[in-house]
């Protein structure tokens, strides 16, 4: 904007406005660069990227909450408010026959419990072909409403015979839908949110890497949000081409930005779900109390008793097992205690370089062999005299005599 | 009571490092406030865990007491220099005042990402405070020392397996990496011994802490480097809402996220003191290249890429050209070297492989696939490209902190690539947290390239660029 001879009020507030036109009609380019850009990636999406089917029209879809067919195998009670369960009755699995359908008829599964309790825990396998696969479990916080993509999930093809959940819960529980649907756009649409809304307590491989996904998830949500901004911004260079919008860095910049929040908002979702978790598991503890309510709750209680079994705060521990992560960490709970856990390479060493007084601890499984009359050895080795201390269904504890 | 501990315990570093930078950093210096605590948050962190290690080589026992008493004499010092040094009186107050010229729209941008951090903070700090300890290495060769150190209130020795075997009465302990540096468990055991019991959650807020500091550590030097608050708001913003950079806070342990505050605080050091030749950014330079070497072994390897960076930045064509020939030369010989004499070369040369492919795929998806870093490494390739098509007269001023990272990248690309090492990429085992180290450096430079492309774009209006000029 020129500048005139004005008193310096009226210069600043031309500039204002001028500023706020300018933002404003950003607002709108970008806005509506990423609606376009959205709209965009859905026709893609539904259109280039939907699961591959029979080709047969009019597939009515299967509920499962309704009375199975006659010769059938299938348990819960069925009621018009959907099926009801109980976990403790019924060994926690809910089996629900098909009636024998085509797998790529049915790309899409709804499941949909009423006021589910905080500790649900789902699991699916499904039957086809006379193969049972292998259980999955749902990365789901709100089962109020689940849409999976069953083309991810390894063992739906073929003829299915039957469908089962796995609910771990205390409660009986209102499954208001279980069903399985074909293919439509607002389907895949809803499972992919499901997907992206999916989640899953901290895992150890998540300090290398964060994949982003649900096991059994359609799209990795980066390379969905890049498309999305790709599409913005050829929707933003068609814009500048055909109006006399000038191109602005600022744009794409904003353009960019809104891409990112997006991706950042899924993973605040997923933060706030589990710093929900935390609290629910650990809140209002002390450290032994909330080590004994997290993964590691047996083995930190096993470690606990075995330490009231060595008598020497100066005595080696060796701790064998098979099991690399329960190795680790038995290791590292006997601390301060002088342990020994090595990743790789015989569990314990030769017998020449452990003395009388020190201590074994077996995790099983392990190839650390033990003789009640003998001791221990490694297969390869002899034995050493020892004396059996402690035994549970975790471990045993065992002094070198 | 403990919660006063606790918050002396997290208090004492940052305000040791604070200020002894206040003393440092000139009252002139943009962005000025996040300069001196972030740096001084960072520093005060690492320089509490030397002393620690300082009394015990003085054969004194670990005491949150003693170390608390010797940081307090020193934070006095400082006090008192500051005081009675020439008054400062509007330095807190003049990044506020270049933010109040910034136009509406920038201001709500502004506050809309502070909020977003502050948010995101908030979630991590509840999540580091109910925890305990989770992650795998945290339990293998980290804490396993801080566990041991603050039961005995001495650093008692961690040696490798063979030696404890053949030693066993000697009072000595063993995990899987004995010789790893000490700052990282010292951390851990001053928590402790603030509150005098073993705390597996309260023990990781230095996590959080190192966020936030480097966070107020970028955004300064942006801010030192001319680059506008909305900028250097937005790529703070970027840095701190990464996921892997957040699941190291939240679940708390590791070095790495250490290292790649100070490295990164190193880099930004390097590249505004070639800028604007200041002594107190030189000073930093030094103090977080040391520090690099006091947390991981491979602060060793970063700290030495500083140098070329250094020297490309400062020497003149003739020198290049000479630095580039020897460079030449000494590639040469390690591949004549390994060629015909492999035996002479130190174990980790001998290491090499031909090109890996599930390497290199698994480092594509760590960076592209994965949602490790949000769309940062998308942006940091058109960056490249861009940079490619800015003028020399433009680009060489980045030609220091330039060559740094592109040593350094080139290094974690042949360790994933050509080396033994490149299973930790195909199974994503060490790239995520080797990318950490690198990846605030990275957005740095990232940051600057974009804002020269903002800029040079003319597309701000003239109050902005007025605020730019403070």
């Amino acid at each position: 904007m020129a500048q005139t001879h004005h008193p310096a009020g009226k210069v600043c507030y031309d500039q204002a406005a001028n500023d706020n036109n300018k933002f404003r009609c950003m607002l709108k380019v970008t806005g509506l660069s990423l609606l376009l850009g959205a709209a965009a990636l859905i026709v893609i999406l539904t259109q280039l990227f939907a699961p591959p089917t029979s080709g047969k029209s009019g597939i009515p879809s299967v509920y499962l909450t309704e009375e199975p067919a006659p010769l059938a195998r299938s348990n819960g009670t069925s009621s018009t408010d959907g099926l009801e369960f109980n976990p403790l009755l019924n060994n926690a699995v809910l089996k629900r026959a098909t009636g024998g359908i085509e797998a790529q008829d049915y790309p899409f599964m709804h499941i949909a419990i009423d006021d589910p309790p905080a500790d649900l825990t789902i699991s699916v396998s499904i039957t086809a072909d006379g193969q049972k696969s292998d259980w999955y479990q749902l990365e789901a916080p709100h089962p109020e409403s689940v849409w999976l993509s069953l083309n991810e999930f390894a063992g739906w093809q073929g003829t299915v015979e039957a469908v089962e959940l796995r609910l771990i819960t205390g409660e009986t529980l209102r499954i208001k839908d279980l069903s399985l649907h074909p293919a439509a756009p607002s389907r895949q649409l809803r499972a992919i949110v499901s997907d992206l809304t999916s989640f899953a307590p901290w895992k150890r491989a998540q300090m290398n890497t964060h994949t982003g996904v649900a096991k059994v998830a359609s799209f990795y949500p980066v390379p969905l949000v890049m498309s999305w901004l790709l599409l913005s911004l050829t929707i933003y260079g068609l814009i500048v081409l055909f109006t006399k919008r000038a191109f602005s860095w600022t744009d794409v910049g904003m353009i960019f930005l809104v891409c990112w929040f997006g991706l950042d908002l899924i993973w605040q979702k997923r933060l706030t779900h589990q710093v929900i978790h935390s609290h629910h598991t650990f809140a209002g503890k002390t450290t032994e109390d909330k080590l004994l309510a997290g993964p590691d709750g047996r083995l930190f209680a096993f470690i606990s008793q075995v330490k009231e079994h060595i008598d020497s705060p100066n005595a080696r521990i060796f701790v064998a097992s098979d099991d690399l992560y329960r190795g680790m960490r038995a290791a590292y709970y006997l601390y301060p205690f002088n342990s020994y856990w090595k990743l790789g390479g015989p569990q314990i060493p030769d017998p020449e370089r452990m003395h009388k007084g020190d201590y074994v601890l077996l995790l099983g499984p392990t190839r650390v062999l033990l003789h009640r009359a003998k001791g221990i050895r490694r297969p390869e080795t002899k034995y050493f005299p020892a004396k059996l201390l402690f035994n549970s269904a975790s471990g045993k504890l065992i002094r070198l005599q | 009571m403990d919660v006063l501990l606790i918050l002396l315990a997290l208090t004492l570093p940052v305000l040791l490092g604070g200020f002894w930078l206040n003393l440092l950093i000139p009252a002139t210096a943009r962005g000025r406030s996040a300069l001196v605590w972030g740096h001084g948050a960072l520093m005060g962190w690492i320089v509490i865990a030397q002393i620690m290690w300082l009394l015990d080589a003085l054969d004194l026992p670990l005491s949150f007491t003693l170390t608390g008493c010797i940081v307090a004499l020193f934070i006095l010092l400082a006090a008192a220099m500051t005081v009675s040094a020439h008054p400062r009186s509007d330095a807190p107050w003049q990044e506020l005042r270049v933010i109040s010229t910034m136009s509406v729209a920038q201001r709500a941008l502004f506050i809309f990402l502070l909020c977003l951090i502050a948010i995101r903070v908030a979630t991590l700090g509840l999540e580091v405070l109910w925890r305990p300890l989770f992650p795998w290495d945290a339990t293998m060769h980290w804490a396993t020392k801080a566990r041991v150190w603050f039961e005995h209130q001495s650093l008692v020795p961690f040696v490798d397996k063979e030696t404890w075997l053949d030693n066993p009465a000697a009072g000595m302990y063993t995990d899987r990496h004995p010789n790893y540096p000490t700052t990282v468990p010292l951390l851990q055991v001053w928590m402790n011994l603030s509150i005098g019991r073993w705390d597996e959650s309260l023990m990781n807020l230095p996590w959080l802490m190192c966020l936030l500091a480097m966070g107020a550590a970028f955004y300064g030097q942006l801010r030192s480097a001319e680059v506008g608050p909305a900028i250097a708001m937005t790529f703070t913003y970027f840095l701190l809402s990464m996921p892997l950079i957040n699941t190291h806070v939240a679940l708390a342990g590791y070095a790495d996220l250490f290292l790649g505050a100070c490295y990164c605080a190193a880099l930004m050091a390097l590249h505004n003191w070639v800028l604007h030749r200041q002594t107190w950014q030189m000073v930093l330079l030094v103090l977080f290249a040391f520090a690099c070497v006091r947390l991981k072994m491979e602060g060793f390897l970063w700290a030495l890429m500083l140098l070329p960076g250094l020297i490309v930045a400062l020497a003149t064509r003739h020198a290049l050209l000479k630095l580039v020939l020897l460079a030449s030369l000494g590639l040469a010989l390690l591949i004549v070297f390994r060629q015909f004499a492999p035996g002479s070369l130190h174990p980790f040369l001998q290491q090499f492989t031909p090109l890996s492919m599930k390497g290199l795929m698994g480092v594509i998806k760590s960076l592209f696939l994965h949602a490790n870093w949000h769309l940062l490494p998308y942006l940091i390739a058109v960056c490249a490209g861009f940079a490619l098509l800015l003028p020399w007269s433009v680009t060489r001023k980045y030609r220091g902190i330039g060559t740094a990272l592109a040593l350094s990248v080139a290094a974690f690309l042949f360790l994933f690539l050509f080396t033994v090492f490149w299973m930790g990429s195909a199974n994503f085992t060490g790239v995520g947290r080797l990318s950490i180290q690198l990846m605030p450096s990275i957005v740095f430079l990232c940051a600057l390239l974009c804002n020269e492309t903002l800029t040079r774009g003319n597309v701000w209006p003239a109050r902005q660029a007025a605020s730019t000029a403070t």
